[in-house]
């Protein structure tokens, strides 16, 4: 029965189950049933015979199958258009291919510190304005930090100038002004006084 | 047609394989093995499990009760330590094992 070793690569076949906590150093490829919890330092190949009920913790995966678990990826994630994909995907680099059936949620890390949406912060256009403010209010606004979505510091950048721009803040974000949500001006402030008559007795 | 599973050097699979055509271990798996055709133990093969298969040839280190319908080879690379159960057994000159060798035929 001895035969010469021409098996070389790692591969599930069609018709077994491998149940429980694999780990590895080289790529993989499921072409049958994988279950439980999957540590890859490699490539995963998902054939379309293959089925994961597992969490994938890999550098690669390309996905030509169905897969139920979170998969996370060092480097990439692709889901074939024969594949069929539940769970959360944590990777840079994320391609769900046209046919691909997906349900979950893709987080691709922090993209505010890589300086992704640089344009959209700084290149907004100013709305036109629709109350009239005395000029000292205008002038006092800008002097004034503008709510930022990231922390400038946390990119390395110093605070730019700052613009009056309206920008929702991450708890604001789809919630209509109202008078108990918006910020409150302090007591000397010159909009206040606007408002409120007091006369001091001096 | 039988389909061949491989198991790779480097890695480790801690429960259960089991499946219908061949199974071919070059690295770590601990648990339980049940291949119906046959289970290959190559010589970076390590297997701490109970092994339920047709034939088993056996190049590496098992530990373990190995159970085969036809038959168990032990090559002269091969190491075991656990009951054997076959109803034709071979071990090769150099091959190193302990345990039990249960040869009652059964159908």
């Amino acid at each position: 029965m001895a035969k010469p070793m021409a098996e070389v690569g790692t591969r599930i076949a069609p018709d077994f189950l491998l149940k429980g906590k694999i780990s590895g150093d080289e790529d993989m490829v499921v072409a049958g049933r994988l279950e439980g919890s999957l540590e890859l330092a490699g490539t995963l190949y998902v054939e379309p015979s293959g089925v994961v009920k597992a969490d994938l913790r890999v550098e690669r995966a390309v996905i030509a199958g169905v897969v139920v678990g979170n998969v996370e990826a060092s480097e990439s994630i692709q889901i074939a258009p024969e594949g069929r994909v539940m769970g959360d995907l944590h990777a840079p680099r994320v391609s769900i291919a046209e046919g691909a059936r997906y349900a979950g949620a893709v987080d691709m890390g922090d993209l505010g510190e890589r300086g992704v949406f640089d344009e959209a912060k700084t290149q907004v256009p100013r709305p036109a304005a629709r109350v009239r403010m005395p000029p000292e209010v205008v002038a006092e606004r800008r002097a004034a930090p503008a709510p930022v979505l990231l922390s400038d510091e946390a990119a390395g950048r110093s605070r730019p100038p700052t613009p009056t721009i309206i920008e929702p803040s991450r708890s604001t974000v789809g919630l209509v002004s109202s008078p108990s949500t918006r910020p409150q001006p302090s007591e000397n402030d010159p909009r206040r006084r606007k408002r409120i008559v007091v006369k001091k007795r001096s | 047609m039988s389909t061949t599973t491989v198991i790779g050097a480097s890695i480790i699979v801690d429960g259960e394989i089991s499946g219908e055509g061949r199974l071919v271990v070059q690295g770590t798996v601990r648990g339980r093995v049940q291949v119906k055709t046959a289970v290959q133990v190559e010589r970076t093969g390590a297997v701490d499990a109970e092994v339920d298969t047709d034939q088993a040839l056996i190049s590496g280190t098992v530990k373990g009760r190995v159970s085969a319908r036809t038959r168990v080879e032990l090559t002269p690379d091969g190491r075991m330590s656990g009951d054997l159960k076959a109803p034709r057994i071979l071990i090769a000159d150099g091959a190193q094992f302990r345990g039990n060798v249960d040869m009652d035929e059964r159908g």
